[in-house]
């Protein structure tokens, strides 16, 4: 852990000490304003005078800026992106109860979701770290830094990310039916498995060829994402005095909101679609968890096959063969979420 | 087992080497100052000299009123008495335009304000943001038959930066350009002209 906080402090310096060139290249625009000797005059002062003061109004003139959210909240993003996913990963490696990586999830559902609108998000970096590896400079170091970092989490113990830091599953793991729900038939789930995969591909081939931003157009969940930063942001300029739209703002059209229903709708039963049948990033976080260092297993000598785990297990990641005293759980689905082990009367997983 | 043990460290090593060899290959580039790109991250911005206003940003924008916002560069308006970008009748006596006629806003947003008094003389136009919703109607008109000054910027400020820019997909000039995370303001840059009288 202490080796990898320093990788992670050694990519954050990088980060902030190779911007300083780069405010040295932005300045043109500032240079030639600031050259110019700008004072403000405005119309109303300098009325009823001779049509030859409008070319000093003109020259006086002082461009009106306007701001973006300042550029340190990137970093304060990936900050607390990578102190939730290290207290997942703690939370996870010593088995705790999986209320405490539900309160992850909200977190992370109400922060990075719906304050920051969900575009902290790995899951899209597929296709900028595929611009990123072309050419690097198409892609930013903190951009990086947050698909990495899960990657690196997944090595050690399986897809932490995908309950405790990613928005998108945190939707999905937070509106689920925790008992009874649908279970797909286990050859129809194999081949749905195999839906993700192929995503992989395509949108990396569309990055490749069409700089085209796949995964971010599938992805259902950033309508609500989007509409919740976007009233946030009302709000708060309107607290500050300067709100520049003082109506009601929505955001996507009508059918990306019937998506989003209907995936909610869908993953209530069904839980994580997305995640499961979809997701580009979990075939990588999946590919990784596989050979991480310390996986979830189930210990044969303490189970006694009673299929409880394969009951609660969101990702049917579990599978119990009772005639053949085998207990299988396959990391590569697993999303780390803590149920199973909860459940277990014998302590076995 | 032993073979399975030998196929998970092999499966440890290729993640390893991926990882740090994505890592090398980014973080390579970004080491060396000239060739260095943002540390944080992209935004989308509309270059002017592509931009055409043929109003897609009104619409295509996930934002409801759009993100996108005209403004008028006051260093570039030649502050007509009739502006092609305010009214849409250009016969009109300069006393009543300010009463009469049909404006090329349909919200009204271009405001006309008298800056040397009088009936002819100088205007000076700006374009109010709580009224524009960047349908680029103006800018259209500016462009075609103005001098240029009026052009359409994303507003950092309202934009939610979304990783993938809607805009973007559907604009047919490709003027919506990945930039490095900044400040817009209205002030559109030089004329060709004028740099090369400089030179």
């Amino acid at each position: 852990m202490k080796f990898l906080k320093t990788i992670i402090l050694i990519f954050f310096l990088a980060g902030t000490s190779s911007s300083f060139p780069l405010f040295a290249q932005q300045t043109t625009k500032q240079e030639i304003l600031q050259n110019q000797n700008i004072e403000h005059i405005s119309p109303s002062n300098s009325q009823n005078n001779d049509g030859g003061d409008i070319w000093a109004y003109r020259e006086n003139y002082v461009p009106q800026k306007y701001e973006p959210l300042p550029e340190f909240m990137v970093f304060v993003d990936m900050a607390i992106l990578i102190i939730i996913i290290s207290i997942g990963l703690y939370f996870v490696i010593k088995r705790k109860a999986p209320s405490k990586l539900s309160w992850l999830a909200v977190v992370t559902l109400v922060y990075l979701g719906l304050i920051r609108g969900g575009c902290i998000c790995p899951v899209g970096m597929i296709s900028n770290v595929t611009f990123g590896l072309i050419n690097p400079t198409d892609v930013g170091l903190v951009e990086m830094i947050i698909f990495l970092v899960p990657l690196i989490v997944a090595l050690i113990a399986g897809r932490v990310f995908c309950t405790a830091g990613c928005p998108l599953g945190a939707v999905q793991h937070l509106f689920f039916k925790r008992k009874k729900h649908y279970k797909i038939p286990s050859k129809l789930n194999s081949i749905l498995k195999i839906a993700p995969v192929i995503l992989l591909l395509i949108s990396i081939y569309a990055a490749v060829t069409a700089q085209y931003y796949l995964v971010c157009k599938l992805e259902p969940y950033k309508v609500a994402f989007f509409t919740g930063k976007n009233w946030i942001d009302q709000i708060i300029s309107f607290l500050l005095g300067n709100s520049v739209e003082a109506k009601f703002l929505w955001t996507f059209g009508i059918f990306s909101w019937i998506y989003l229903i209907v995936m909610i709708a869908v993953g209530y039963w069904i839980p994580r679609p997305f995640c499961r049948f979809m997701c580009p990033y979990g075939v990588l976080l999946g590919l990784i968890s596989l050979v991480s260092f310390k996986p979830r297993r189930i210990n044969a000598e303490k189970c006694t096959l009673c299929g409880l785990c394969q009951r609660v297990c969101p990702t049917q990641a579990i599978t119990i063969d009772r005639k053949n005293k085998i207990s299988k759980l396959s990391n590569y689905s697993c999303v780390q979420c803590n149920l199973c082990s909860k459940n277990c009367k014998s302590g076995a997983i | 087992m032993d073979r399975r043990k030998f196929l998970v460290n092999c499966g440890r090593a290729a993640c390893t080497l991926a990882i740090g060899g994505i890592t090398y290959r980014i973080i390579d580039a970004h080491l060396d100052p000239e060739k260095a790109g943002p540390a944080t991250r992209y935004v989308w911005a509309i270059n002017p000299e592509k931009c055409n206003g043929c109003g897609i940003c009104e619409t295509a924008c996930v934002r409801n009123p759009s993100a996108v916002k005209a403004v008028n560069d006051q260093k570039k308006c030649s502050n007509c008495v009739v502006c092609y970008g305010h009214i849409t009748n250009k016969n009109i006596p300069s006393d009543k335009i300010l009463s009469e006629g049909i404006r090329v806003c349909q919200y009204d947003a271009v405001k006309r304000t008298n800056f040397s008094g009088g009936v002819d003389g100088s205007f000076i136009y700006t374009i109010d943001d709580k009224l524009c919703v960047g349908c680029g109607k103006c800018v259209a008109k500016c462009l075609t038959k103005g001098s240029k000054s009026m052009f359409l910027i994303i507003r950092p400020d309202l934009c939610l930066a979304c990783n993938s820019c809607n805009i973007a997909a559907k604009c047919p000039q490709h003027a919506i350009e990945r930039v490095y995370i900044g400040y817009e303001d209205d002030y559109k840059g030089e004329y060709e002209l004028e740099q090369k009288n400089d030179m």
